[in-house]
């Protein structure tokens, strides 16, 4: 009897096994066919060291005008790119291109090594995992509470419950919102929001952090409060960053302050002497072209009516 | 002026044609993802108690309301042939047949249909939508294929109770207005009632489940233009889906007809 059902149970586990197979190859073909994979291939990481993390060539994308025309530039690992332009000059098309959230019409942007535009989303999916992005208004769901907005990457992911409440306890801490957890985002005001955005994007400890005008309508305080967090997130986390903004203020307070860690303070340091300022580039856009990148100095005492009339 | 007339034609006309194009691609996406991991079944769970349990009241009210007046209705045309006794059997039929799956498609796309697109553009428009898929969730997974499967399972159970109240409906005015007996009303019905009306009954639900889903979700997610778009974008997902559902009323009737035809 023993014999019988333990055989009985042998060709019900290879059944199984079977249907397993059938069902897995079926799922793939159809997921080939209307591109919805959900394989959990890496992509392939195919740069050099001394290449850099993000890279543009003549990139060129239009709509129904043009967007970006002949866009180079490169940011290397570790070092904020901080992007200035007016209005519509396609500031925030850069960091949607780096998502591979559109592609370019022409050009090539690389991003760790590989051609974002000859991803498919699985490789997308892939390639935002290490990216972080804080959006402009900060694009929390409302439907969720603050703790689970934070943890939302990790919960998706499957990731154990305990693991979870850890890192957004942590998160939450970081950007000073612990006793929010609870709260829905529509209880939050404009600044707390953003630094939600900010807990959020940091959960999954992304190597390339992405702020799309993050102070933007917000008071001289409360955005301070946002480029110190992204200061403290490029000096202790060491992650790589671009800043797009308008504002001249943000972009130069990011650029002059930095940050260490003394026990369990955090000790802010302020250079007035912007010649001595390394590790931040500005690159200012105008009607989709790159019209200045160098060091905040550099534009500081560049001659281009543009720019003399941004700064002013 | 005919040369410009020309252009906006053609322009407005590959426009139509990119919309069919991605309205399918969306709607085969959406289907695909049912049946590939990550699946949501929360998300689907969610979605059937909000279109389900949320549309009982618009669906009990229509479907006896629209019993009682079919009734009352077919009543008044049956007297000229002397036929009253049979209005059990043609309320039945018809809202077996046509007027349960009909309607209740209807109400549930005006209720249902229009808050998929209102959620989904105004994710569009706050960059929710973009959010999830940094954060690496494919909204079409997350959030569509939910919504189909929700339809697809609830818009034929509402239907079922939706005919189910427009025949006793159509009984409280047959036995308290036409004065005939509700076991003589109920017998009728019974006698009417044969497998190729339920089969036809039940095939049209899940089809206008699936567009009224396909189409709110297609109309959120194309939303442009701000709030004002989200607005545009609820309106559109209503008129389109009801046409599509009558359109496609009619020729899932014709094949039907050919394939359950009427005994």
């Amino acid at each position: 009897m023993g014999d019988i059902l333990r055989k009985i149970q042998e060709a019900t586990q290879d059944v199984g096994d079977r249907v397993q197979d059938v069902t897995d190859r079926v799922t793939e073909s159809v997921a080939e066919l209307f591109g919805v994979g959900s394989a959990d291939r890496p992509p392939e990481r195919q740069r050099a060291l001394d290449e850099p993390i993000v890279s543009f060539r003549d990139v060129h994308l239009a709509f129904d005008r043009p967007i970006l025309r002949g866009v180079s530039f490169d940011l290397f690992a570790g070092s904020t790119k901080v992007v200035l332009g007016g209005s519509g000059s396609g500031k925030t098309t850069l960091l949607r291109l780096i998502l591979g959230l559109i592609r370019p019409d022409a050009g090539s942007v690389r991003v760790d090594g590989v051609d974002v535009a000859k991803l498919d989303e699985d490789g997308l999916r892939q390639l935002r995992l290490n990216i972080g992005m804080v959006f402009q208004e900060g694009a929390l769901f409302d439907s969720l509470s603050v703790a689970e907005n934070v943890g939302f990457r990790l919960i998706e992911d499957g990731e154990p419950e305990e693991l979870v409440e850890a890192r957004v306890a942590e998160m939450l801490g970081f950007v000073g919102l612990q006793a929010h957890a609870d709260k829905s985002p529509s209880e939050l005001s404009g600044g707390q929001r953003r630094r939600v955005a900010f807990a959020r994007a940091l959960a999954a400890r992304p190597g390339i952090m992405l702020y799309d005008e993050p102070t933007t309508g917000l008071d001289p305080i409360t955005a301070t409060t946002i480029t110190d967090l992204i200061v403290k997130v490029r000096d202790l986390d060491g992650a790589t960053s671009i800043l797009v903004t308008h504002q001249l203020r943000d972009a130069f307070n990011v650029a002059r302050t930095f940050v260490h860690r003394q026990g369990d303070e955090f000790v802010h340091h302020r250079v007035q002497e912007l010649a001595q300022l390394a590790g931040t580039d500005f690159l200012m856009l105008r009607e989709g072209q790159v019209v200045f990148e160098g060091s905040p100095h550099e534009l500081t005492v560049s001659q281009d009516p543009y720019i003399r009339e941004f700064l002013s | 002026m005919v040369a410009g007339l020309l252009r906006r034609l053609n322009s407005r006309l590959k426009l139509a044609v990119e919309g069919v194009q991605d309205y399918v691609l969306l709607s085969a996406r959406g289907t695909a993802a049912l049946f590939t991991r990550p699946r949501y079944p929360n998300e689907i769970l969610a979605q059937m108690d909000s279109l389900g349990v949320g549309s009982l009241s618009i669906v009990v009210l229509t479907g006896m309301f629209t019993g009682m007046v079919l009734a009352l209705q077919s009543a008044a045309s049956l007297d000229t042939f002397g036929a009253r006794p049979y209005v059990g059997r043609l309320v039945c039929v018809s809202m077996v047949r046509e007027l349960g799956p009909v309607l209740t498609a209807l109400m549930v796309t005006g209720r249902v249909g229009s808050g998929m697109a209102a959620v989904l553009g105004s994710m569009v428009v706050t960059q929710q939508i973009d959010a999830l898929r940094v954060l690496g969730t494919d909204p079409v997974r997350k959030l569509v294929a939910p919504r189909i499967a929700a339809a697809v399972v609830m818009v034929p159970l509402l239907t079922v109770l939706s005919d189910v109240l427009g025949i006793f409906g159509a009984g409280l005015i047959s036995i308290f207005n036409l004065k005939l007996s509700w076991a003589y009303y109920w017998r009728t019905v019974g006698n009417a009632l044969v497998l190729n009306d339920v089969v036809m009954g039940l095939v049209k639900p899940v089809a206008f489940g699936y567009i009224l889903a396909t189409v709110g979700c297609y109309a959120g997610l194309s939303t442009t233009g701000g709030t004002q778009g989200v607005g545009v974008s609820t309106t559109r997902s209503v008129v389109l889906a009801s046409v599509l559902i009558l359109a496609s009323d009619f020729f899932m009737t014709k094949i039907l007809l050919l394939l359950f035809p009427v005994v």
